[in-house]
């Protein structure tokens, strides 16, 4: 177990160094981030000039990347378009999309798996078949349109949830984007825990523990949803980035102040050590889940485990 | 070590102790699964019964209903999609389809227990099995997680799993088969039932293993007196411990007598064709029988070579050898290391085997499952590169060949694989896959001619030539390993290299294959380097034949001499553990049940592999590795020159006890 | 995942098929799935709706002679009007003729991504899967490292910095960003088919390299390819939509819905209809689509069905 974890661990540098190296290389090196700090005037040439050194632009691009990252292990993101450290910005920020996040996990995890267990234990029949159709239209219905619907049903026609997030971000703004925010990756959830389930149901170590004479409702729950949850467990490890990542999406709709709402600004100023922060965190998020998703893996199969 | 024991010598009689009421009685049981293409009758009103003490033997191939007819029985069918319009199952004198399923529930498991074919998938893969053991009694006594667990220990005891205290939290994965066999039978007899289904249960074992679990299973049975019924297709394993039979043919039961009756007098034709149908470890000459009516085109493969016994086994003297193997060696290396693999030591799946095969000739190699036979079929037919070692055709060496070379030299070494489903592929016609052949060697055939020469192939193999455009899918299991066969054929090869080719089939499909491939032989003058784990499909098909263990070769020499008077211990071991379909012989035959499991090839004893489960075993054993020579013992006798064993105390004894 | 064991109804089923039925016809693994395919109501349904927006993006002339162009501002958001069946949006264009107009950025950047990705992920999924060893790890971590950035997230930081707005620029940013997904596919499609013995017994006939990839173990791994990229061809044109509707996707006067969606959703209270149309075109394609991969899966695969 601890070789594996040692192993995960270092072949995650190599895609950690390549995944960060291609964020910088198209932001400094397809842009040009002095020119973008000016917008659409023209920067005096000294005043670039004296900038870019600073900013050690006129350095081979790889040597940038070090001095970058160097500045991130130390905590310096560099400034955004107002001034403040790009740091700052990321304590404002990740708050608000974790707890974000958070809820729109826990939305998706106890609905997905939920309507999952139910269509694949009556698979064929009128549920299954209902859970099948729901979500492929909440797969098919794009996240914002979703959103706006949703906003403007539930928060403005019907005001059952506040429709937009205060600053204060209290609990109950939350859960209508949360809902937005978790929607398509619930009905993966669902998908992929009703075929598990599906599976396993018929397997022959379900039929051996029918066999033993033990209640139905051990079977199900001591044999067939602790082997059937694996892959689904896996797919909702991967998908802790992606949330965070659809919440650029979601918080724009909503108006949260959050990681998606500072890199949108981070664009829209063509501010490069913003964004190339922020992305990079959430890139380091992505891998960490996956990471983490490997070892849970291996804690729950034995299999994997002891391979 | 190793335990030798006459089964006769066993006391105590194994007639049932009352023959009042049967334990299980089960009445014109009708069993149906309604499928999206119809409904299909899978058992069409089974009878029979069992006592305590008694072991029926539920005989038949695979989709005769015996599995179905035991499921019913324990009530894990699925329903729907089955369905059971008709028939009793009694149990005690209570029939069990009219019960509560509470009642039901409460039955299995605690008096009526199951054993599954397939252990490693029939057991939950993440849970430990000391959780598995212990469930029965946490569900069924209501007992303590710590208990339960003290009970497992007690039981994998029972079933002689060794170390069974510090295995209990390990999971199936890293069990043996053997060893995972033995844990579904602690589970089935945990809570003491009345009765034990045994489905296929030593299948996938290979033979000295097999030997261990139903000796096991017997000694368990007579200690509970327990009912058995014992679901199987293996008529050795039947002769060897059943009371009565109930044979099983397209959901109905065609013939129901006690053992020494049906095999003495088989009164239905399907029975007799069942035992003539199989290959006998005590006997050699005879065509199989092969049952007409079943999977297609039988007829055509009945007109065999007949081998006569007068014929000199000693043909190989004067004979030039066709293919030399010489010290042939591979080894797997096994890597470790979290950035850079280090190699940390390989799997010796092949240590220096030699022999020679002959013009003509069948030589078979048998061993159990991990003793490199297949590998060395692999390293034969280039697929795997020898780490070492020669192995001359036409006196080259093909294992350095690359390239036109090696091209050249496969259009007369062919290959016919083990599983005829995945051994062809599932998206060409059988048209093309015959023809691939002829597409890599032009030469062979000029394109105009190759249809003719297809479905000659085809005609050759026993198939319809008109079958050309379909493909492998709609083909049963027996025609497919024909399609494969035409296919090794097709390149007019002088060597084909089977492995395993028969071991899938049901045993009356894997006659008329036997028989088919005999025939081709002596039409094509082939020899024939024959691998498999059944030792009596090779004794019936070989000349000659090689018993490998562990990577090396054991003993090899004619097939009358390896079956008749084996000297090496572990060919004699091998030999005693497989069951004759004889119930006569039950009591005659010397049994010799190995202990233990096949050591790993990663990490084999030093000197001779075979000394840590060897009854002679000695200090000699240990520091000399024996090499393979004519035996001492034999070489007054003026035996077959044709005879070597690597074993330092190499003695003739007779285990097989010839007909 | 473990392969199925026989259930009782399998082997039953089994011993009577094994009875062989002379007057049988040839049925390759292709037919056979064709045929489930047509038996299939949700495949109809799924192929009529993407003919349909196949035909519309290739000639929207035939379903409106109305131009996306022809906007009068002082139509802003009037609601439906004769010969306007969807009414206007806010600058006064049509919103029947700017959905018809839409379903040719959908559909061209959905079938061009996933045509794109596939080719690459199969090259190199196939290829790691193949040689296996240092080639498998190579380029599985290159892989890892184009999977490690959600094609959302690169899209808006490449996007925003390239300023491309063509449909050429998205293209080829979700490709990129998209390959590793079919790439893992693929390549445990090729690692599975490769163990099969019917590739030894080709190159125990002495058979080429490139005849057994192409022959025997290309032919074997397509199938799960070719359901994975049906499906993620929905995906992507939600994904396209998405970047549009932040504004670094597709730029006008590409017309599309994703940008007249975000310009709709301003203007929702007053003027429902100018979202609903685009949003509800939008959602039918991908779900078109996404019906379809469902459809081909189950024709693919019948082992989950």
């Amino acid at each position: 177990m601890g070789r594996y974890v040692v192993r995960r661990l270092l072949q995650m540098v190599p895609v950690f160094i390549g995944t960060t190296f291609l964020i910088f290389v198209m932001v400094y090196a397809l842009g040009d981030p002095v020119a973008a700090m000016f917008g659409d005037r023209t920067p005096d040439p000294a005043t670039a000039a004296q900038i870019r050194e600073s900013l050690h632009l006129n350095d081979p691009l790889w040597s940038q990347y070090l001095q970058y990252m160097a500045g991130i292990f130390q905590g310096d993101f560099g400034t955004a378009f107002n001034g403040r450290p790009v740091i700052e910005l990321m304590g404002d920020a990740f708050p608000n999309t974790i707890q974000l996040t958070l809820v729109a996990f826990v939305i998706e995890l106890v609905v997905g798996v939920a309507l999952g267990v139910v269509a694949g234990m009556r698979r064929g029949r009128l549920i299954d078949t209902g859970v099948l159709v729901l979500t492929l239209f909440v797969i098919s219905i794009p996240t914002f349109v979703t959103g706006y619907l949703l906003q403007y049903f539930v928060g403005v026609k019907w005001g059952a949830l506040p429709p937009s997030v205060s600053t204060e971000v209290r609990f109950e703004e939350l859960i209508l984007p949360g809902i937005v925010l978790a929607g398509v990756s619930l009905a993966y959830v669902a998908r992929l825990t009703r075929t598990s389930i599906a599976e396993n149901i018929r397997s022959d170590y379900i039929r051996t523990a029918t066999a033993k004479g033990l209640p139905r409702r051990r079977v199900i729950s001591v044999h067939l949803l602790r082997n059937s949850l694996i892959p689904v467990v896996t797919f909702l490890g991967t998908d802790i980035g992606g949330l965070m990542a659809g919440a650029i999406v979601t918080e724009r709709i909503f108006n949260l102040q959050g990681v998606g709402y500072q890199l949108y600004q981070g664009i829209l100023r063509q501010n490069a050590p913003t964004v190339v922060g922020f992305v990079t965190v959430l890139v380091v998020v992505f891998l960490a889940a996956n990471l983490l998703v490997d070892l849970l893996y291996a804690v729950l199969d034995p299999r994997i485990r002891y391979a | 070590m190793t335990t030798t024991e006459k089964t006769a010598a066993v006391p105590g009689p194994r007639t049932p102790e009352a023959a009042g009421s049967p334990l299980l009685q089960v009445r014109d049981l009708h069993v149906e699964f309604h499928t999206r293409d119809g409904v299909v009758k899978a058992v069409n009103g089974v009878n029979y019964s069992v006592s305590a003490g008694e072991t029926l033997a539920v005989l038949g191939e695979s989709g005769s209903g015996k599995s179905v007819t035991a499921q019913a029985i324990m009530g894990i069918l699925d329903m729907p999609p089955a369905k059971i319009p008709q028939g009793e199952i009694l149990f005690r004198g209570q029939d069990m389809l009219t019960m509560s399923g509470e009642q039901r529930r409460k039955i299995r498991g605690a008096k009526i227990a199951m054993i599954f074919q397939d252990a490693l998938s029939s057991l939950n893969p993440v849970l430990s099995v000391g959780y598995q053991l212990g469930e029965m009694f946490r569900v069924h006594q209501g007992l303590s997680k710590k208990d339960a667990k003290a009970k497992a220990i007690e039981l994998m005891d029972k079933v002689k799993i060794p170390a069974a205290k510090s295995r209990v939290g390990d999971y199936p994965h890293q069990f043996s088969g053997g060893m995972r066999q033995r844990i579904m039978i602690a589970m089935a007899l945990a809570l003491e039932p009345d009765l034990i289904i045994a489905d296929e249960p030593t299948t996938a074992l290979d033979v000295t293993v097999q030997a261990q679990v139903m000796d096991l299973l017997a000694e368990l049975q007579r200690e509970y007196n327990m009912g058995l019924i014992l679901i199987t297709h293996d008529l050795g394993v039947v002769a060897d411990v059943a009371d009565k039979i109930a044979v099983m043919y397209a959901g109905r039961i065609v013939e129901h007598a006690p053992v020494g009756e049906l095999y003495k007098t088989p009164a239905h034709p399907y029975t007799r064709g069942l035992l003539d149908s199989i290959p006998r470890l005590d006997q050699k000459g005879q065509e199989l029988y092969a049952i007409k009516g079943l999977p297609a085109a039988a007829a055509r493969a009945t007109s065999g070579r007949r081998r006569s016994m007068a014929e000199p086994v000693t043909k190989n003297a004067d004979r030039e050898p066709i293919l030399q193997v010489r010290n042939l060696v591979k080894h797997f290396p096994l890597t470790q290391g979290v950035l850079f693999k280090k190699q940390v030591g390989a799997v010796k799946a092949v240590d220096g085997i030699s022999f020679d095969l002959y013009r003509g000739e069948t030589l078979g190699i048998v061993g159990e499952s991990g003793c490199g036979k297949s590998t060395v079929a692999k390293l034969l037919m280039n697929l795997e590169r020898a780490t070492a070692g020669e192995v001359f055709y036409k006196g080259e060496d093909i294992t350095k060949l690359t390239g036109r070379a090696l091209k050249a030299v496969r259009r007369n070494i062919q290959m016919v694989f083990q599983d005829p489903y995945t051994s062809l592929n599932p998206r060409m016609t059988v048209g093309d896959i015959i023809g691939e052949p002829f597409d890599i060697h032009p030469e062979v055939a000029p394109k105009g001619d190759r249809r003719r020469k297809v479905q000659e192939l085809l005609d050759v193999v026993g198939l319809n030539p008109e079958y050309l455009n379909r493909y492998p899918h709609q083909f049963s299991g027996g025609q497919r390993q024909r399609i494969g066969i035409a296919r090794g054929l097709a390149l007019n090869p002088e060597i084909i290299i089977c492995d395993e080719p028969v071991s899938a089939l049901d045993v009356s499909v894997q006659a008329q294959v036997v028989n088919l491939m005999e025939r081709l032989q002596d039409e094509f003058e082939l020899s024939y380097l024959f691998i498999a784990h059944d030792l009596s499909v090779v004794r019936h098909i070989s000349d000659r034949v090689g018993v490998m263990y562990l990577g090396k070769m054991a003993e090899i020499g004619t097939d009358e001499e390896i079956y008749e008077h084996p000297t090496h211990p572990y060919t004699q071991a091998l030999l005693s553990a497989v069951p004759v379909p004889d119930p006569e012989a039950r009591g005659g035959r010397e049994r010799i049940i190995l202990s233990g499991d096949v050591p790993s090839p990663a990490n084999p004893p030093s000197g001779c592999r075979f000394r840590t489960r060897c009854w002679k075993a000695q200090d000699k054993c240990a520091e000399e590795t024996p090499l393979l020579a004519v035996p001492e013992a034999l070489k007054d006798t003026g035996s077959l020159a044709a005879h070597e064993s690597a074993c330092h105390f190499a003695e003739e004894k007779d285990v097989v006890g010839a007909a | 995942m473990p392969e199925m064991t026989k259930t009782a109804a399998d082997e039953a089923v089994a011993a009577v098929e094994s009875v062989p039925e002379q007057a049988e016809k040839a049925r390759s693994l292709w037919g056979d799935a064709w045929r489930d395919l047509r038996r299939n109501p949700i495949f109809y349904i799924s192929a009529v709706l993407i003919l349909f927006l196949v035909v519309v993006s290739i000639w929207p002339s035939i379903m409106t002679s109305t131009s996306p162009y022809a906007c009068d501002v002082s139509k802003s958001a009037q609601g439906a009007a004769p010969g306007h069946p969807f009414g206007f949006d806010k600058q006064g264009c049509d919103v029947y003729a700017r959905t018809v107009y839409g379903a040719r950025a959908s559909v061209t950047v959905g079938i061009c991504t996933t045509l794109l990705a596939a080719v690459l992920g199969c090259v190199m999924g196939g290829l790691a899967g193949f040689f296996g060893g240092w080639w498998d790890s190579l380029l599985s971590r290159i892989g890892d490292i184009f999977f490690g950035i959600p094609i959302l997230l690169g899209g808006i930081v490449f996007l925003s910095v390239v300023k491309g707005g063509s449909i050429f620029t998205v293209v080829l940013l979700m490709a990129v960003l998209g390959w590793p997904q079919i790439a893992r596919i693929a390549r445990g499609a090729v690692i599975t088919a490769k163990q099969q013995d019917y590739v030894q017994a080709a190159r125990a006939l002495g058979a080429s390299t490139p005849r057994m990839l192409l022959r025997h173990i290309a032919p074997n791994a397509l199938a799960p390819v070719i359901v994975v990229a049906t499906i993620a061809l929905g995906t992507y044109i939600s994904l396209e939509a998405t970047l549009s509707f932040l504004g670094v996707g597709l730029k006008p006067p590409t017309v599309s819905w994703g940008i007249d969606i975000s310009q709709a959703a301003t203007q929702i209270r007053n003027a429902p209809h100018t979202l609903l149309y685009p949003a509800g075109a939008l959602s039918l394609t991908v779900l078109a689509f996404i019906m379809l991969g469902d459809a081909v899966r189950d024709a693919l695969d019948p082992k989950l069905r």
